[in-house]
């Protein structure tokens, strides 16, 4: 029976397992909390806060599974625009954007825009809406029934009311079998086929169908910039709609039988090549021959169509319909212009009216007439605008003098040319100007290019005169020209000030610019001016050399080169003396300098001389003395001979060596902690050296040195006799003088330099005996001229003839001699004592001196 | 001695003659004991010359320009040596060396010299400016900077403790380091050279206006002029020779000529195959005498010397 019952039911699909008991358990529906929403990799998707919270990242932690890794430096050498991700969708998942996401991506019209018609759900939901009551306004439903938007244009729902579907033609229906006419009779038919009487009256039976769908014809307004009748790729060419219909576009050339067509295709044909029947891209199966037809079957059947269809018929010569070509050209007509009349002027003329022109005194920034009128009235009304007022105008009503306003060209002008009227004396002390003054004045030779008081131009007049007052050497009455409401101490700064001002802005006057005429004074007739001769070049063209030719002036030749020198400082304490003439002596003098120097002395300090200052250290050191009126004029005497003969030494020894000197410990110092031994042994050789010199000095004679010396006297006492006999007094006087600074008799062993020259014979001959040669020649020459002279006086004879002459160069000769001397003196018992470093070097020296000279003996 | 010397007949002839191929002698002194000498010339070299063999000893090369100057020290351990390069560059005489090079002046150097203890080079340069140098100490500033002269200064000389300078200012400056003075001697023409007399009594100037002017050193007196060159243009120098009995002076017009100091006549004129600018150079001991015309150089002696009898002295 089951069987049978089994064989009467039909079964579809796979039956379900049978159910068993203990499954039903589980059926238990599950609880809200275990009612977890995830994500499509089956994670959860809502975590804490109340499960509001987005899943992200792995499982809501940051990074991945390996837990956090921070971004790596990747070289964007490589990948220079790499865009990095910026938006909030860059750091979202997928899920989120997609549909059911908080961001989805897809456009999906909200419940209010769907058709009301379509939306069975809506209506339903209207519908109950309505029977409840519910309806929170009674009738709503009915206004937004009215407001639906329009889907589809009024035409496309009449045509739908009346049957239309979309896709279908319009018109009356048609049967299968209204074909057209021609095309019935030429069809040949193969194959089996329906009668056509019998087909006829079957399909004229009561099916019919709706006509096709008429493409529209649209005029497409030309867009692109191919050129005519060309349409690039095109999307519905892959379709394959519009090329299947229209063929092909353009055809370029007819060769022989083969059309070379180009398509609405990319190029990629050769010029040689065929290209292949584009089977895949025709979809249509238009594109197809079902027909036997002729070439020119078809031409004839696609040509007309082709006139028809295709708008843009490409110009083929004169034969466009309806046009011909114009057989006039058309020349365009240009007009003379007008003449102008002969009485025209081309002159711009100013109208007062207009707004924009300024007035030709004014500024950018001076209120325009027309604005100040307005702004007049405005200020009766309103009270005074202060801020309206220009500078000038606010001056006048403050009663200050306008200042005179200067233009920057006439600024510039002011620098070259001084109008002759700013100098215009102006207050009664100026009558103490001396005419000639004035008449320089205006004169061409006095004319001050540069104006370096011009912000003051009360001082600057009062410089520009106290520059007459300094030319007429009256400068001292700069002070009546001051105003007499001026301190004491400012009038003397200010005076100071002028003199610097003046020392520093001097026109060349002297050598240099007596050479130059400027090219505006040139005057073939004037004569040059002639070169201001010096005395001094004066007396030496007239061949008065001596005291009118010579200038002696002191020197400060610092300690090192005096060291170098072996010679005793000259100046010793004249460091400040010194750093005083070098302060700056490469720097170029500079105003600001100038002025800051300036005003640092007090009134009672500038009168101070100047030559106090530059000759001496000791006035340097004592206080700054007042000096009378008197004494000042010498003074300037004073300066005026010794400043020439000081400039010169501007430029000394730079003040660091001498820093040098005082900063480092005296070798002494060094030698008593360092070197004991070596000091023994040095002066051992020391004394050992000097003593066969001194011993060669005593006992051979002086050298060609000495006689060399005498000879040259006596040369030069001959000549003076011939030349001029009236100086005999003098020339003995020059004579023992002479003889106290060069080397004369015993004296002369004891000089520096005999010693010096005694060292290099020595050294000659050590040279000697080290060489190859024999010297036997050599030594008769030398020692002949020797003879001559006779021997030395003995050493008791020397010391006499030094006290005298001690005597005499302290009667005759000035203070420095005096000091020579002694200074001879002492360096001698320094040498004795052998403590001056200055000695041990010089010894050292002579050692590696003579080591050398040994050295080189060898080599030659 | 002098009045003998006067009655000798004066005579020299020549002894060698040396020829720097490679450009024009610029100058040349005499060492300290007239054994070698030195030249500085176009080609930028100084060289070391042993006169009374005729050979070249060594060259130093290093100047940027040519070398104008050069003098040995007392030691004749060092050359100082001045270019047109406006360095001045002290040279080690064995190895060739520059020891130490001196860029502190602004023109071409005119003058050098040592001072008797070699232990400064003097500079004159054509900045208006003459220098003291340290050779011992690594500085490379100047010690000190002498004055600001008129115009370029032509040449530097130290006797003991003066320096003396030339100057084209027309002015002689006498630096007196043992008094601290500065005198100067106004000479009128532009000194092309100032030397001190054998004795240091006396100042020989050579100026541009073809005139050698000896002057007492120490009032400034003129004692006599020399006259019969022709010195317009160039560095006609001029010097004393040992015992001043002598002034050898050159020409621009190819001469080398020779007065008596006392009466001021020329003695001699030697006459070079190169018309063109001489200088000479005296020897320190005897009555040698060195002239450079062009690229050759030449020494002068007194006929009755046997060249052999050079060869003992060294």
């Amino acid at each position: 029976m089951s069987e049978s019952e089994e064989e009467d039911f039909v079964m579809y699909g796979t039956p379900l397992d049978p159910i068993e008991e203990d499954d039903l358990k589980r059926k238990k529906p599950t609880s809200v909390e275990d009612q977890i929403v995830t994500d499509e990799q089956g994670r959860r998707r809502f975590h804490g806060a109340f499960t509001g919270g987005f899943s992200a990242g792995f499982y809501n932690s940051v990074g991945t599974r390996d837990g956090w890794s921070p971004a790596t430096f990747t070289s964007s050498r490589q990948k220079r625009n790499a865009t990095m991700p910026r938006g909030a969708e860059h750091y979202m998942d997928d899920e989120d954007v997609g549909e059911f996401g908080f961001a989805p991506k897809g456009i999906i019209a909200t419940d209010t825009f769907i058709s009301r018609l379509d939306s069975a759900k809506l209506l339903a939901a209207k519908r109950r809406k309505m029977e409840a009551g519910t309806e929170v306004i009674p009738g709503a439903s009915f206004l937004e029934d009215m407001i639906t938007p329009v889907k589809d244009s009024k035409g496309v729902v009449l045509l739908r009311q009346m049957g239309w579907k979309p896709g279908q033609g319009v018109g009356p229906r048609v049967s299968k079998d209204t074909p057209e006419e021609g095309e019935e009779e030429e069809r040949k038919v193969y194959g089996c086929h329906i009668p056509e009487e019998f087909r006829k009256t079957m399909e004229k039976s009561e099916i019919t169908f709706a006509p096709d769908d008429a493409p529209a014809w649209i005029l497409v307004p030309k867009k692109d910039l191919f050129g005519l009748g060309y349409s690039g790729l095109q999307r519905g060419n892959v379709l394959g709609l519009e090329a299947s219909v229209s063929g092909p576009k353009l055809v370029m050339a007819e060769k022989g039988n083969r059309r070379v067509k180009i398509t609405g295709q990319a190029f990629g044909v050769g010029a040689f090549e065929e290209e292949d029947e584009d089977i895949y891209g025709t979809e249509d199966l238009t594109k197809y021959d079902f027909e036997l037809k002729s070439n020119v079957e078809k031409q004839k059947s696609r040509d007309p169509k082709d006139r028809e269809i295709n708008p843009y018929k490409k110009y083929e010569g004169d034969d466009v319909p309806g046009f011909v070509l114009s057989r006039v050209v058309i020349t365009p007509k240009i007009y003379k212009p007008p003449p102008i009349p002969d009485s025209y002027r081309p002159k711009y003329r100013l109208y007062p009216s207009c707004k924009g022109i300024r007035e030709p005194n004014s500024s950018r920034w001076d209120i325009k007439p027309v604005e100040r009128a307005k702004e007049e009235t405005q200020n009766v009304k309103v009270g005074l605008n202060r801020h309206s007022l220009s500078s000038r105008e606010r001056g006048a009503l403050l009663g200050e003098e306008a200042a005179p306003r200067k233009e920057l060209n006439e600024q510039i002008l002011s620098l070259g040319q001084e109008p002759v009227e700013d100098v215009t004396p102006a207050s009664t002390a100026l009558a103490l100007l001396p005419t000639k003054a004035e008449s320089k004045f205006s004169g061409s030779t006095f004319r001050p290019k540069i104006r370096p008081f011009s912000r003051d131009l009360e001082k600057q007049k009062r410089y520009e005169q106290y520059l007459v007052l300094r030319q007429n050497n009256q400068a001292d009455q700069l002070k009546s020209l001051q105003p007499s409401n001026m301190l004491d101490a400012d009038r003397a700064q200010e005076q100071a000030m002028f003199e610097r001002a003046a020392t520093v802005y001097e026109p060349l006057n002297s050598g240099i610019m007596s050479r130059f005429v400027s090219s505006g004074t040139t005057d073939a007739t004037k004569p040059l001016p002639e070169i201001e001769i010096q005395p001094d070049v004066k007396a030496a063209n007239m061949k008065m050399y001596g005291k009118l030719t010579r200038i002696v002036a002191e020197w400060f030749p610092g300690d090192l080169l005096c060291k170098r020198f072996n010679v005793k400082n000259p100046h010793p304490d004249s460091k400040e003396a010194q750093s005083l003439q070098e302060t700056k002596p490469k720097t170029r003098l500079n105003l600001a300098d100038i002025l800051g120097e300036i005003s640092v002395p007090s009134s009672s300090q500038v009168e101070v001389s100047q030559d106090s200052l530059k000759s001496s250290d000791k006035t340097r050191t004592s206080p700054p003395r007042l000096v009378s009126p008197v004494e000042k004029k010498v003074d300037v005497a004073k300066i005026t001979v010794e400043d020439h003969s000081l400039i010169p030494e501007a430029c000394e020894e730079p003040e660091m060596i001498a820093e040098e000197d005082i900063q480092r410990p005296s070798i002494d110092l060094f030698r008593a902690i360092f070197d004991e031994d070596s000091e023994d042994e040095s002066e051992k050789v020391t004394v050992a050296s000097q003593e066969p010199d001194e011993m060669k000095s005593r006992t051979t004679p002086p050298k060609n040195h000495d006689d060399r010396n005498s000879g040259v006297k006596s040369a030069m006492f001959s000549s003076r006799n011939i030349s001029k006999t009236n100086e005999d007094s003098r020339n003995s006087r020059d004579d023992a003088s002479r003889s106290s600074t060069g080397n004369a008799g015993i004296l002369a062993n004891l000089d520096l330099k005999s010693l010096e020259e005694k060292w290099k014979t020595n050294t000659e001959a050590l040279f000697k005996k080290f060489s190859l040669e024999k010297k036997s020649q050599k030594e008769v020459k030398i020692s002949a001229p020797v003879d001559t002279y006779g021997p030395s006086l003995p050493p008791l004879a020397s010391a006499q003839v030094d006290d005298e002459l001690t005597r005499e160069s302290s009667k005759k000769s000035s203070d420095s001699e005096d000091s020579r001397v002694s200074e001879l003196r002492s360096g001698r018992k320094k040498m004795k004592k052998h403590k001056h470093h200055k000695k041990h070097s010089h010894k050292k020296d002579k050692k590696k001196e003579r080591k050398k000279s040994k050295r080189r003996s060898s080599d030659t | 001695m002098p009045t003998e010397s006067e009655s000798e007949e004066f005579k020299v002839e020549c002894k060698h003659t040396l020829n720097c191929k490679n450009g024009a002698f610029r100058s040349v002194a005499w060492n300290v004991d007239g054994n070698y000498c030195l030249t500085s010339a176009s080609d930028k070299s100084v060289m070391l010359w042993n006169p009374h063999k005729g050979k070249l000893l060594q060259s130093y090369v290093g100047h940027g320009s040519e070398a104008l100057v050069a003098r040995s020290s007392g030691d004749n351990g060092s050359i100082a040596s001045g270019g047109a390069d406006r360095t001045v560059i002290l040279w080690d005489v064995a190895t060739a060396a520059p020891l130490k090079r001196w860029r502190e002046h602004a023109g071409k150097i005119n003058g050098v010299c040592f001072n008797e203890l070699s232990s400064v080079v003097i500079s004159a340069s054509a900045d208006a400016t003459g220098a003291a140098w340290d050779t011992r100490s690594k500085s490379k500033s100047a010690i000190i900077t002498f004055g600001k002269f008129g115009d370029s200064a032509t040449s530097a000389v130290v006797d003991e403790a003066e320096v003396l300078f030339g100057c084209l200012d027309g002015k002689v400056w006498r630096f007196d380091l043992r008094n601290g003075k500065q005198i100067t001697d106004t000479i009128g023409a532009p000194v092309v050279d100032a030397e001190f007399s054998s004795d240091s009594q006396c100042v020989l100037v050579s100026t541009m206006d073809n005139c050698i002017r000896l002057f007492d050193k120490v009032d400034g007196k003129l004692l006599a002029e020399y006259v019969g060159h022709v010195a317009k243009d160039f560095h006609v120098r001029a010097m004393t020779n040992f015992d001043d009995s002598l002034i050898v002076g050159g020409s621009e017009n190819g001469k080398l000529l020779f007065w008596r100091t006392v009466s001021s006549n020329v003695v001699l004129t030697l006459d070079h195959p190169e018309v063109s600018l001489v200088n000479g150079c005296a020897h320190p001991k005897e009555n040698k005498f060195l002239s450079i015309a062009r690229n050759v150089l030449r020494l002068w002696g007194s006929p009755e010397d046997d060249p052999d009898s050079e060869e003992n002295i060294e």
